[in-house]
């Protein structure tokens, strides 16, 4: 958009209100136009730049556009009537110029120009009308056909200035922004405006050859002398397309913004879809493609387009075709509705393989976008195949808990029950629903056996228990059982609940009742009583015994029959109770016909014994089932005498041992027991078998017939005879030979690991997801200083110093949750004591069976000692450099330093030799000794001295670098005994010791407070000494030397510093002046040996402390010495 | 070799330097010698050589010791070598040290040769004859201005 700027608005205005005029003289000049028409025409322009720029500009437009109208009509006619428009204009303008910003601030409908248009109207015709009548000009006719004209004629007008607006080389005058949809919007509104422009020319030629013949020119009918009543049709003709075209103009532009914000929505759809790995597809209504997802490719190994077209069917696994074919047509018939589909196959295209697949399918025939069935599915083969394992074992195990007599409870960690089997249920009355997720201790009343139970389900791992337990029943009673429990683990060694075995005892329980019941009298005995005469009549009955009356067909004048009679003389004659059951009804009941001694009459105790007929008939039908079993099961089944010696034995337990029967009925189990097991359960068979009557399912070994050794697991019970004395022994045996040898395996490494995790030197710790330590080993406690019950209170963060926190935390969000396990990282933990040390640590992520994360595992090791000794290490391989290249600098002293003066003692010797040589010549060669003596006298007096004194500086030079060294080597010996140092003074008998110097050097020195440190105090003092000393040497003769003195603690050192004030050492030289041998200026005043820092360094090193500087030429030399502030 | 090449010799020690002056002079080198004490002092006469090569039409060679005060003669070389108007200065390495490292960074930092200064006086003579018989071919280049 291009803004405008005022000056140019004006001008364009003055220029736009010009045309006008120009347009209005020129029609004033050929035609015979109406007040009207220049109207219409002179403000088109005018209302637009209103409505645009606002009323200023509009309003000189305007009134330029009058002046014409002013200029030409206005004299001829009548002058209030100009003044009258005049002013009816400007304020026509000014409302549209304050309306149309208002429009454009709020947007409100209201003040929409052809809506504000009205008010403004009728207020004209208000004001027009009294001041027309009063002015007499017009009748009052003319007066309201004028101002209906002018109505009309002010809509046109705004009509127009609108449609203007949508002429692009318009908008570009006005500076307005390109219109989007203005292409449509053109066209529409053109051909709107070019209906209305023909309408008016057809009725135009019309009038002039019809209405008109003759009256008036075509010229005039069209345009400058349109009859009243033409005018009014032909413009609310043009209003009327107009209006037409606009709305319509504005009804496509929300049509087309609506189908752009549908297009950009049907593409995020498209994306999502096309990217989805689920198999999407379309299906007509024969289930042939019309659509699908590029996934498929993925899955199936075809391209979406080898799929288009084609019968869905035609991948899908024959088998499941029909399954799926229900699917589909329920899926028909239900529109809407999504139906899910069973697991079905499909074959890959290339490998053959058939991929499982689960969806769903949604008939959306009805649904005009879409007339397809939508067919969404999923691979999932490995889901399935782990599910079907699963399913294997969990029918397996499911199979072995349902079926056995004993009860099963199995709880979780939280005592909650999440197994109950049928025998349980049935023995205590409740529903397997009634007791799933509720606490056993739920269906326990008794407070003594609730500490009983929450013993049984100790976590004690390796015990197995057995113990004599009372139930309370659903209907109240109690069960008398045996329970025998055991913690189970899962892998890594979680408790994760408790399995219990519970054997009902009831049976022992009943007969200790029956006596009760019997001992009562009978009228208050809930069971029936009767007694019957010998001759078999009734003598007296309970209430109770109605039921056994009726039955009997028994009263007063009936006596019993011959049968019961028969029962009676029996009883009596024995005197023995005798037992008869008999059914009343539906019930059963137990008759004990009980012989009173000396009496002629006998008691009936009759007990209702229904429910246990009823169980021991389908006892019956399952032992039939059971004898079938006995032979077909893979379990064996033994039957032996009190000894031992097998009296009979099914085929599993033959193909068991390897024996066949014949072999085995002359043999004892006691001869297929190896011996470390015959003691075992020779113990078994007295403590619990001939105790109890049964033993617990326990391990064993045979020996089978070719002399393996077989894993077996049996469990023997005594059989009973009717006088409750045992007789046999029955046996279950089951080859665990493999299971037990994974056992054996298994727990092979479960020991081991087991073993690992207590003993190992790493500690070992488990925590939920929220970092809560379940369980940990002894040396991870150990190693943090908490008791194992502080540590199942916190989290692992709470263990750790908070500066790991974010590392740890990333660690777990990067590493172990997506991979499963973290590679090994190194942190700190926080000791109860406070102490924080290193530890090195790996975490495994444990996963629930959905392999949603429950928690982590961790191994810990302890790195402080390592770290210590990597630490050492590093010191020590410091130390072993720096005395390395001692070392190379004293065998580089050698080479050269005392190379040098040799050089010089050898070469000055061979000069004197030549010397001497020469003057023995002389005087050898000369006979007149006089002419020798100015030569002689030359070698004597200037070549000689030189040569002797080079011998004999170089001889001291030696001297002194041998001292040196010898000095050093003697630092290297001498031993340093650590004690206590007061710096301060220390210090002060440095500056007494160096009182001399420091006066003569006119320098000042000054000591802070100083912290004490651990050292040799004559070495530490030496070092210092020779430190002050250099500042005082190496002093800047422009300036007076100040030397500061003062010392901080930082962690365990204390760090002294030595500011000077001096010449400075120049940075290529700070690293030599602690080489040996070392000087800076050899010429200097006041030479040492070169050793005092290479000594001062070595006495730091022997303190494990440190000596560094830092100097700027001109400015000044600063050392600092850091030595330990603890012994 | 020309007699109008001066020879720059750097040596902390006044008997060697005595001792080379001699020798070389007995071995014909007749040339002028300029003796400096330290690494410093040489730089610092070079530094003022830098500043206008050609004011004296002289050519050098010049004689390093390595262990010095103040500036070693490695150090020194290094500075003459990178300098583009000094670097064409033959320089030889006249040290008492033999270390065979040393031997080689010196003739990785460019001297035209390297002499240790054998203890017995003969050898010593030998070498500065021999030395002063390299000097006289050697081809001794003007300095020339940096352009």
């Amino acid at each position: 958009m291009r803004i405008k700027t005022p000056a140019k608005k004006l001008i364009l205005s003055v220029a736009f209100g010009l045309c006008c005029c120009l347009l209005n003289a020129i029609l004033v000049l050929l035609t015979d136009a109406s007040i009207t028409t220049y109207f219409t025409i002179g403000l088109i322009i005018p209302i637009l730049i209103t409505q645009q720029w606002g009323f200023q500009y509009g309003l000189i437009s305007a009134l330029i556009g009058y002046t014409t109208w002013s200029a030409w009509i206005a004299p001829s006619s009548n002058f209030i009537l100009t003044i009258l428009y005049v002013i009816a204009t400007t304020l026509w303008v000014v409302w549209h110029g304050i309306c149309a910003s208002l429009y454009k601030k709020s947007k409100r409908f209201i003040c929409n120009p052809y809506i504000a248009e009205i008010p403004f109207r009728l207020f004209y015709f208000v004001i027009a009308s009294m001041s027309m009548i009063k002015s007499k000009v017009f009748s009052s006719f003319d007066i309201e056909f004028h101002l209906i004209i002018q109505t009309l004629n002010a809509f046109s007008i705004l009509l127009s200035a609108q449609m203007i607006t949508y002429i692009p080389f318009v908008r570009k005058i006005l500076g307005l922004a390109s219109n989007v949809y203005e292409q449509h919007t053109r066209r529409i509104v053109g051909f709107a405006f070019l209906m209305g422009i023909s309408f008016w020319l057809i009725d135009g030629v019309f009038d002039y050859s019809v209405f008109y013949r003759g009256t008036k020119s075509l010229v005039e009918l069209l345009f400058s002398s349109v009859p009243p009543h033409e005018m009014y049709v032909r413009t609310s003709f043009l209003i009327a397309s107009f209006a037409g075209g606009l709305i319509l103009a504005r009804h496509v532009k929300q049509q087309i913004e609506q189908e752009k914000m549908y297009s950009a929505k049907i593409n995020i759809f498209k994306v999502i879809t096309e990217k989805t790995s689920d198999i999407l597809a379309i299906l007509d209504e024969n289930y042939n493609n019309k659509y699908i997802t590029p996934s498929v490719t993925a899955i199936t190994g075809y391209l979406p387009e080898e799929l288009i077209g084609e019968q869905q069917k035609a991948i899908i696994h024959p088998d499941d075709s029909k399954t799926l074919e229900a699917a589909f047509t329920e899926a028909i018939n239900t529109p809407f509705k999504t139906i899910a589909l069973p697991y079905f196959r499909i074959r890959h295209k290339t490998s053959h393989q058939d991929i499982w697949i689960e969806g769903n399918v949604t008939s959306l025939l009805d649904e005009p976008n879409v007339q397809g069935i939508i067919f969404n599915c999923k691979d999932i083969t490995a889901k399935k195949h782990m599910q079907d394992n699963l399913i294997q074992s969990e029918h397996k195990y499911r199979y072995i808990m349902e079926n056995i007599s004993e009860g099963i409870w199995m709880t979780d960690r939280n005592a909650q029950t999440n197994y109950i089997n049928p025998a349980l249920s049935q023995m205590l009355g409740y529903t397997p629903d009634e007791m799933l997720h509720q606490s056993a201790l739920d269906f326990i009343n008794n407070e003594q056996n609730r500490t009983i139970w929450k013993k049984i389900t100790t976590k004690n791992k390796d015990i197995r228990e057995t113990y004599a337990f009372t139930f309370t029943k659903k209907d109240g009673t109690s069960l008398l059982t045996r329970v025998a429990s055991k913690a189970m683990y899962d892998d890594r060694g979680v408790y994760i609940g408790t399995l219990a075995t519970i054997t009902d005892l009831s049976e022992w329980e009943d007969s200790q009742q029956k006596i009760r019941y019997m001992a009562k009298f009978p009228n208050e005995n809930p069971n029936p009583v009767m007694r019957i005469s010998s001759k078999g009549y009734l003598l007296y009955a309970n209430e109770s015994a109605d039921i056994l009356i009726k039955t009997l067909h028994l009263d007063k004048n009936n006596p019993l029959d011959k049968e019961w009679k028969h029962y009676i003389s029996e009883a009596m004659k024995t005197m023995s109770i005798k037992e008869i059951e008999l059914q009343c009804d539906d019930l059963f009941y137990l008759l004990h016909i009980t012989p009173i001694h000396k009496e002629s009459y006998i008691n009936i105790y009759a007990f209702d014994i229904t429910d246990r007929v009823k169980a021991r008939h389908s006892l019956e039908q399952s032992e039939r089932k059971y004898r079938e079993l006995f032979e077909n099961t893979r379990d064996g089944l033994v039957f032996t005498d009190l000894n031992g010696k097998f009296t009979r034995v099914n085929n599993a337990f033959e193909l068991i041992t390897g024996y066949s029967q014949d072999e085995l009925l002359n043999m004892k189990y006691q001869d297929l027991t190896t011996k470390e097991w015959q003691l075992i359960e020779d113990k078994k068979i007295r403590e619990q078998l001939f105790k109890v009557g049964f033993t617990d399912l326990y391990e064993k070994q045979y020996i089978h017939k070719n002399g393996s050794i077989i894993d077996v697991e049996v469990q023997a019970y005594l059989m009973f005879d009717t006088n409750n004395t045992p007789f046999a022994i029955w046996g279950l045996v089951r080859n665990i030979t493999s299971r037990k040898e994974t056992e054996r395996a298994l727990s092979e490494s479960e020991r081991k690991y087991r073993e690992l995790f207590d003993n190992i030197r790493d500690g070992t710790v488990i925590v939920d997801m929220a970092g809560k330590i379940l369980e940990c080993n002894l040396e991870y406690s150990r190693m943090l200083g908490y008791t194992e019950e502080e540590l199942s209170k916190i989290t692992y963060h709470e263990l750790t110093p908070s500066n790991w926190h974010d590392f740890e935390q990333n660690i777990v969000d990067t590493q172990i949750i997506p991979q499963g396990y973290s590679d090994l990282y190194e942190k700190e933990y926080r000791k109860k004591d406070g102490t924080v040390f290193p530890v090195e640590m790996r975490t495994y992520l444990v996963k629930d069976a959905n392999n949603n994360p429950v928690g982590m595992w961790a191994i810990v090791r302890d790195v402080t000692e390592r770290k210590n000794a990597v630490e050492q290490r590093e010191r020590l391989l410091h130390t072993l450099a720096a005395k390395n290249e001692e070392l190379e600098s004293i065998v580089y002293v050698s080479s050269h330093d005392l190379r040098s003066p040799l050089v010089n003692i050898s070469g000055f010797t061979k000069e004197l030799e030549n010397l001497i040589d020469k003057a023995i010549q002389l005087l050898n060669n000369e006979n007149n000794l006089d002419d020798a003596t100015p030569e002689l006298t030359d070698i004597l007096k200037n070549d000689l001295p030189p040569a002797l004194h080079f011998i004999e500086t170089s001889a001291t030079k030696m001297d002194a670098l041998l001292a040196g060294l010898t000095k050093l080597s003697r630092l290297g010996q001498a031993s340093v005994s650590i004690q206590y140092i007061d710096m301060h003074h220390m210090f002060n008998s440095i500056i007494d010791s160096l009182r001399y110097q420091i006066n003569e050097a006119d320098a000042k020195v000054m000591i802070d407070d100083l912290p004490n440190c651990y050292g040799d105090a004559l070495q530490i003092s030496q070092v210092f000494a020779n430190i002050v000393d250099n500042a005082i040497k190496y002093r800047d003769p422009k300036r007076r030397q100040v030397i500061k003195i003062s010392g901080y603690k930082k962690d365990d050192l204390c760090i002294y510093r030595i500011k000077d004030r001096g010449i400075g050492i120049h940075q290529d030289h700070q690293r030599k002046i602690f080489e040996i041998f070392h000087r800076l200026d050899p010429s200097h005043v006041n030479p040492g040996d070169g050793l005092g820092l290479t000594i001062a360094r070595r006495i730091i090193d022997k303190h494990s402390g440190n000596i560094w500087l830092e100097s700027k030429i001109d400015e000044g030399t600063t050392f600092y010495v850091a030595l330990p502030g603890k012994p | 070799m020309l007699n109008d090449v001066i020879i720059l010799m750097a040596e902390d020690d006044e008997g060697h330097a005595y001792l080379v002056k001699r020798n070389l002079e007995r071995s014909g080198i007749t040339n002028h010698i300029e003796h400096f004490k330290n690494g410093e002092e040489i730089l610092s006469y070079l530094s003022a050589l830098e500043n206008d090569p050609q004011h004296d039409n002289k050519s050098y060679l010049i004689l390093l010791d390595i262990r010095m005060p103040r500036v070693d003669g490695i150090e020194v070389l290094k500075k003459i070598k990178e300098n583009p108007v000094l670097k064409t200065i033959p320089v030889i390495m006249l040290t008492t040290t033999n270390n065979p490292q040393e031997i080689k960074l010196c003739h990785s930092l460019g001297c035209s040769n390297y002499i240790t200064k054998p203890i017995e006086y003969d050898k010593f003579v030998e070498t500065i004859r021999r030395l002063g018989l390299f000097m006289r071919i050697v081809e001794i280049p003007e300095l020339q201005k940096s352009s």
